[in-house]
């Protein structure tokens, strides 16, 4: 490697080095000050994002013998990444310090889940995709078990450990038939192999494979069944950074997959994803509407989330995609909201995230009661927010594409969606509360949730400048 | 020739011998039963307790760090032997690597994870 294609790397040179500070700063400094750990994590994600900014405008180039790709796809994505975690950090803190888990490796775990979430979408080699997807579930499975002492969080570690580690075994199993058949494991050898002439026999199973490993990722019906349990006893801000984080980095790297490596199996993987969508949507509604624990409801909502962004795959147009990217970054907004909001009222213990709960919220503390509702309307999709413009390129971009059924299903389960999602309104707005206690909710949480309204606003009325650099995004994946 | 019937010649064979064996200390061995003869067998040790009994969580610990220094050694050896070729990059990019895995070292020492209590 020479010099210049590692000043590319350096925003993954940062993020890991802080992880290593963090990790020493927690028994070396014990009584520096809590509030300098979550500093740190929060420089170093800025300072990764600057060098990052650095990198705009060089154009698509390939590093480590065109195992990496840095184009304005993965700079998209890391940017995206670095949001998240900076994100997860800021609403993590004061939540942490309640529960009493505000420990120097809770930042580290997040920086390190961070750079292999960077390195799924860079990535151009099944082998380098592999190990960015190993990066980022090590880190995840710790972090769901962080509260040690607390019976639930071990057991959403266990489950996702166990689920995650044979998930991993299939997507190896996957990797070895995609090698077997292409002779390779770069992306670009793998077309190659796959464009000349015959198809090899064994490319097939090896996509199946393949996108068992990534569903899992995702979140995929039918391989959906850890995420409610995982997300329901995961501390809450975990919740909050995976039910983001981890989904958009594995549509990344489906995406590269998809329409790098293997566009000669289009007809295959399209008709594939299209019954995966229509089952995600409709299960993760499905099972939504009867849950009365918040934090569960949002883990089915996130499911179905994951069937709409998947018909931007299945319509395999350049419009899908700058559909897909333009969505996860609404749905990133949306989510994280509704989370900082349950990981704020959630109380001593991570306890009160029940619906009764919310009863007579907006009379106590208005601004938090809005400013769910607004992420809630997103989520619904309700025209004016982000969360309609999303579904609406989504939803065009298949109709485009030639798969009205295809959207013709995911209009009809937005409308579901509204029944559960209007529910908690309900429970905010019209219930009257059971003792009118004040809800306190930290400044920084509240910042947050102020930029977040402004921004989900904005994307729902004057959604060109997002759209656009979504589109100039997407040019790198071809 | 199909290329796939030497592969079975040597299945047959393989599990021709093996079944040979097999039934020859079968049919020609004494076939004494005693009760060390029908314990499992733990390196000539006397085995005791239980295989689903409980294990002391420093096993668990002492064992992971092991694998991670076990690891390290595997990758120090070829680098090593390869050095000259790898230059000054090699050089670098080693002990970065050997910096990282200290650096956990110091971490799992001052965290206690080296005390066995």
């Amino acid at each position: 490697m020479n010099p210049d294609e590692l000043f590319l790397l350096v925003p993954q040179s940062i993020l890991l080095g802080a992880a290593v500070l963090l990790m020493l700063m927690e028994p070396f400094s014990r009584q520096a000050g809590r509030r300098r750990l979550r500093m740190v994590a929060v420089a170093a994600v800025a300072v990764a994002a600057y060098a990052l900014r650095l990198q705009w405008g060089l154009g698509p180039r390939s590093i480590g013998g065109g195992m990496i790709r840095v184009d304005g796809f993965s700079l998209f994505f890391q940017w995206l990444f670095l949001v998240i975690t900076g994100l997860s950090a800021v609403l993590a803190a004061d939540f942490n310090q309640r529960e009493g888990i505000d420990r120097g490796e809770y930042y580290a775990l997040l920086l390190t889940a961070c750079s292999g979430m960077s390195l799924m979408a860079m990535s151009a080699d099944l082998i380098l995709t592999f190990i960015g997807i190993e990066i980022l579930s090590l880190s995840t499975y710790i972090l769901a078990g962080f509260k040690r002492r607390d019976i639930a969080s071990g057991e959403s570690s266990l489950k996702y450990f166990l689920l995650g580690s044979f998930a991993t075994a299939i997507l190896l199993y996957g990797i070895a038939l995609v090698y077997g058949a292409a002779g390779s494991t770069q992306y670009q050898a793998i077309r190659a192999a796959a464009a000349a002439g015959e198809v090899p026999a064994l490319l097939l199973p090896g996509l199946g494979l393949l996108l068992v490993g990534l569903g899992f990722k995702i979140g995929l019906v039918p391989f959906h069944s850890w995420i409610p349990d995982v997300y329901q006893g995961a501390p809450s801000p975990v919740t909050a950074f995976m039910s983001v984080g981890p989904k958009a980095a594995a549509i990344a790297a489906l995406l590269r997959l998809l329409v790098e490596a293997l566009p000669g199996l289009a007809p295959d993987w399209t008709r594939l994803l299209w019954l995966m969508a229509v089952l995600t949507m409709t299960l993760g509604n499905a099972a939504a509407l009867v849950q009365s624990n918040v934090k569960r409801m949002l883990a089915y909502s996130a499911i179905a989330q994951a069937g709409y962004i998947l018909v931007g795959v299945v319509a395999n147009t350049r419009e899908g995609f700058t559909a897909i990217l333009f969505y996860l970054v609404v749905y990133t907004v949306m989510n994280l909201m509704a989370f900082g909001v349950v990981l704020s009222l959630s109380g001593p213990g991570d306890r009160r995230v029940h619906l009764e709960d919310y009863a007579g919220l907006a009379r106590r503390a208005p601004f938090v009661a809005a400013a769910l509702g607004v992420a809630l309307l997103a989520l619904a999709g309700i025209p004016l927010t982000g969360g309609f413009m999303g579904k609406f390129f989504l939803f065009g971009s298949a109709v485009k594409a030639g798969f009205v059924g295809l959207a013709v299903i995911a209009v009809l389960n937005s409308v579901l969606s509204v029944y559960y999602y209007f529910r908690l309104l309900v429970y905010m707005y019209m219930k009257d509360a059971p003792q009118g206690g004040a809800e306190s909710i930290s400044r920084p949480v509240g910042a947050i949730l102020a930029i977040g309204v402004f921004l989900i606003l904005w994307l729902g009325v004057g959604p060109d400048r997002f759209l656009a650099l979504a589109g100039h995004s997407i040019l790198g994946l071809k | 020739m199909n290329p796939l019937i030497p592969l079975a010649v040597m299945a047959l064979l393989v599990a021709g011998i093996v079944a040979l064996f097999i039934l020859a200390s079968v049919f020609l061995g004494p076939g004494k039963r005693h009760p060390v003869k029908d314990t499992p067998f733990e390196c000539g040790i006397p085995s005791e307790g239980f295989a689903g009994g409980r294990m002391h969580i420093g096993y668990y610990i002492m064992a992971m760090l092991f694998v991670v220094f076990d690891v390290e050694l595997a990758f120090l050896f070829p680098w090593a032997a390869a050095l000259r070729g790898l230059g000054w990059f090699g050089f670098v990019a080693m002990f970065l690597f050997i910096a990282v895995i200290g650096a956990g070292f110091a971490y799992a020492w001052k965290m206690g994870a080296l005390e066995w209590e």
